[in-house]
């Protein structure tokens, strides 16, 4: 029969691995054991620290306080508890970090998508629809309503789209208006972005400039570029 | 002290936006300053027929709710020197979003500054109606020849009069003259007698409405248009100007004239 409870010695402490097949109440039964056997077998006054790994198994907080109870005393502490799961709250916590979040969708008027970090968007921003991300933001597509980089204050943030028609620019605090008259020639498909230069003043660029500008850009966005 | 005017319809599509922006340009265009006021919050429209879409920053919304002041919020159109400016709806909140109260005071502040607030009305008779007729001196009540726009006229007026605004003035819009005169739809006599109120003008179908409020241009800008020629006369009128009411009947061309004649 396996073991519900494995001991193994690590240059940084003792390893207890729980099986995760294992019942709660069989693993506390056999550390209880394993305790009296360890107690028995180490000189007194001999410090220990264990680490847990409990494998894909996700113990509560309950749990851990009873093995705790099990093991520590005076000379026995518990440093940490390892699993290799975490709950769909924290995995979702933690894809939310991960950035840039690209988004592949259509805003349309009075629709406000909000994103913490950088905004990857790949689609359209309706007259009338919003953008804003705390970080950069990105648009593959046409930008025709606001785009609001550095949400939160931040003018390092840059909004890069390729600028074809009316639509409005924020970073930070400023306000930047894109004009497109009729007859303006040049309808080019370049991409500029938009950034907050050293004076607060917000200005237009083209691309070939944004590594000179904002030379972090790349490591912040996951080497986008 | 200005003068707050609401537009409004109770019906959808027979152009408050569209008259609120051209009576408002024909009023800057008389040197009068002019506020406009979209209350369509939610569903604004009238920053895109003066082609100010683009230019907002700030809206009604935040002005009410104490984000920014009132001055910030409003946006001034550039083709008019200091004469013609906009305060926008919000798009992303509805028209609970305000109430009566907050529009007497945000209009009370207009009205010191401005000599004309002319307040784009929703359609519909529910809070986003009854916030754009809290505030306003008078109203201006659009209509089509059709019966359905009549109707939903005749309800608006039963509703202003019980105001203090009094009876509503008249614009009878989109008027197709061939329709008219072959007695399809209700005359502007009839309208005007079953509706019993002052006809404040009349407006002709034109193409040229939608095609330069596409542009960005309210029509009322180039006189050689009929709608624009109706809006410019309604203006005068509010300006207290006598102004004969435009003919319905087309001069009919003589052949001659047809064969030779130049265009129009």
């Amino acid at each position: 029969m396996n073991k519900a409870v494995t001991l193994k010695g690590r240059k940084e402490g003792f390893q207890l691995i729980l099986d995760a097949s294992a019942s709660i109440d069989s693993i506390l039964e056999e550390i209880k054991e394993l305790k009296v056997q360890l107690k028995n077998d180490t000189q007194t006054g001999h410090e220990l620290t264990f680490f847990v790994k409990s494998g894909i198994r996700k113990l509560s907080s309950d749990e851990k306080k009873q093995i705790e109870e099990i093991i520590e005393d005076d000379h026995f502490t518990i440093s940490s508890f390892q699993s290799e799961v975490i709950l769909i709250d924290e995995a979702i916590k933690l894809h939310k970090a991960s950035r840039p979040k690209l988004e592949v969708r259509t805003v349309r008027s009075g629709q406000i998508l909000d994103i913490e970090g950088d905004l990857l968007l790949i689609g359209e921003v309706h007259p009338g629809g919003t953008v804003r991300a705390t970080g950069s933001i990105f648009v593959i597509g046409e930008l025709k309503g606001i785009a609001h980089a550095g949400f939160n204050g931040n003018e390092n943030a840059i909004v890069l789209a390729n600028f074809r028609h009316n639509a409005q620019v924020r970073i930070g605090g400023n306000v930047h208006v894109v004009e497109k008259t009729e007859n303006s020639s040049e309808q080019s498909d370049e991409l500029k972005f938009v950034y907050v230069n050293d004076l607060h003043i917000i200005e237009v660029s083209p691309l070939h400039n944004l590594k000179t500008i904002r030379p972090e850009i790349g490591k912040h966005s996951g080497g986008l570029f | 002290m200005g003068k707050a005017i609401v537009v409004t319809s109770g019906k959808g599509g027979v152009g408050k936006t569209t008259s609120t922006a051209n009576i408002g340009t024909a009023l800057a265009l008389q040197s009068k300053k002019v506020c406009l006021v979209d209350m369509d919050i939610g569903l604004r429209n009238l920053d895109v027929i003066l082609g100010l879409e683009n230019r907002i920053i700030y809206d009604i919304i935040d002005v009410v709710e104490g984000r920014v002041k009132l001055h910030q919020a409003i946006i001034k159109d550039k083709r008019f020197n200091d004469q013609l400016f906009l305060l926008p709806a919000a798009q992303h909140a509805d028209k609970n979003a305000i109430n009566e109260e907050q529009m007497i005071e945000l209009i009370g502040e207009l009205k010191k500054d401005y000599e004309y607030v002319l307040i784009d009305c929703p359609a519909g008779i529910e809070q986003g109606f009854k916030n754009s007729i809290a505030a306003a001196d008078d109203a201006i009540l659009v209509t089509t020849p059709e019966i359905s726009a009549i109707r939903d006229a005749d309800r608006i007026i039963g509703l202003i009069e019980q105001t203090d605004i009094g009876a509503p003035k008249l614009i009878i819009n989109r008027i197709r003259k061939s329709m008219m005169q072959n007695g399809d739809v209700m005359d502007i006599d009839e309208i005007t007698r079953h509706l019993s109120v002052e006809l404040l003008g009349i407006v002709f179908e034109d193409d040229e409405v939608v095609r330069s409020s596409n542009k960005g241009n309210p029509v009322v800008l180039d006189p050689s248009h009929v709608a624009s020629q109706g809006y410019r006369n309604i203006a005068r009128r509010l300006l207290g100007d006598t102004v004969p009411l435009m003919k319905l009947k087309e001069e009919k061309k003589s052949f001659w004239k047809k064969l030779f004649g130049k265009k129009n």
